[in-house]
């Protein structure tokens, strides 16, 4: 009388009765079905390792969000205070880079206003006078004024 | 990061589900700290237990990404009272449940089914110095195992792959998947009658 599938199964899974387990020891036609099956599950799990490494390999690394990977509190904090200090340091290094006015330099940029000596106001409004002297020249600029010729406006006819 | 594990859980890594204190011991938590190495050290088996759990290579590929990003993203709620290696074993199972329910997953499986090339999987069984004939008649048995593996159910092949490629025992197999430990047993026997019917090792 050999082991019935279900104590066979038992002894494979790791659960055989003692009964079993007396039995397989002196059976070998027993004892050879276990050992089949046995062997044959651990040629497919090499086989499968093999495989699934090999895929593995080829695989991508895993994408982890930034706010996965965690920082310290300290390096944050001091991160923060380095930021702050940047924010605060960057007008004030502007400011004193920036080079005085020069006479004779048109004031350009319209965040100068506070600094435009009465000189570049000046300039700045003949130039404006210049403009608009050339968008509408039928109106009589006072162009001796600029240095300009008195052309005749054919040219622009 | 030196958290112990509780001396009153239960060992069910290397017991049977039997209650025995546990030495308290510091957990492993720069193990999961590092990104690249549970890819190095863990993929490769978690990619082969979704495979053969799900039947589709390329959908385990995707499942084991996510268990490996999730664990690393998790990593804090790991408590010690399991392996590394069961704790994302039990995170790849939620995440292929949460997989098969998708309506996603039932429009991919109409669209593209790719199945688990059994002779390519075969071609890898190392060679460890044996003959050709017998290495033909082992290819030839992990042939045959895994077709065996492919025709049994979802639950089936889960549970097969969890104690005989994963090495659990029953009663962390039935905790990790949520499931009565006699219909673990079930499970178990059905894969295995299955699989001897297959190798022809029969009553």
């Amino acid at each position: 009388m050999h082991l019935s599938e279900e104590a066979l199964n038992d002894v494979l899974i790791g659960e055989a009765s003692p009964a079993a387990a007396s039995h397989l020891a002196g059976c070998a036609a027993c004892r050879a079905k276990v050992e089949q099956t046995g062997l044959a599950m651990q040629l497919f799990n090499k086989a499968s390792l093999a495989w699934s490494e090999t895929r593995s390999i080829t695989m991508q690394a895993p994408r982890v969000p930034a706010r996965g990977r965690h920082l310290p509190f300290a390096t944050a904090a001091w991160a923060a205070v380095a930021g702050l200090l940047l924010v605060a340091a960057v007008p004030v290094w502007r400011h004193a880079e920036r080079p005085a006015p020069q006479p004779g330099t048109m004031a350009v940029s319209s965040n100068m206003g506070a600094e435009d000596s009465e000189t570049q106001i000046a300039q700045d409004n003949e130039l404006l006078k210049a403009v608009d002297a050339a968008i509408n020249p039928n109106e009589e600029p006072s162009l001796h004024e600029f240095g300009l010729s008195a052309r005749p406006h054919h040219r622009l006819k | 990061m030196g958290a112990y594990v509780s001396s009153e859980s239960i060992d069910m890594v290397s017991g049977l589900g039997i209650e025995s204190p546990v030495v308290e011991q510091p957990r492993a938590v720069s193990e999961l700290d590092d990104i690249d190495g549970l890819v190095r050290t863990y993929r490769a088996k978690i990619l082969r237990f979704v495979t053969f759990s799900t039947g589709d290579p390329d959908l385990a590929e995707s499942i084991t990404q996510d268990t490996l990003l999730k664990a690393y993203m998790g990593r804090e709620s790991f408590r010690g009272d399991c392996s590394v290696k069961t704790w994302l074993t039990g995170i790849a199972i939620n995440v292929m449940r949460d997989h098969l329910r998708s309506a996603k997953y039932r429009f991919w499986k109409q669209a593209k089914n790719t199945a688990i090339d059994v002779h390519e999987m075969a071609s890898f069984l190392p060679a460890e110095g044996s003959s050709p004939e017998r290495q033909v008649l082992a290819k030839e048995k992990v042939k045959q195992v895994s077709e065996a593996i492919e025709n049994l159910s979802h639950n089936q092949r889960t549970v097969f792959m969890l104690k005989f490629s994963e090495d659990m025992a029953v009663v962390e197999i039935s905790e990790v998947l949520g499931m009565p430990v006699n219909t673990v047993r079930t499970h178990l026997h059905r894969a295995l009658t299955a699989i001897r019917g297959k190798l022809g090792v029969q009553i």
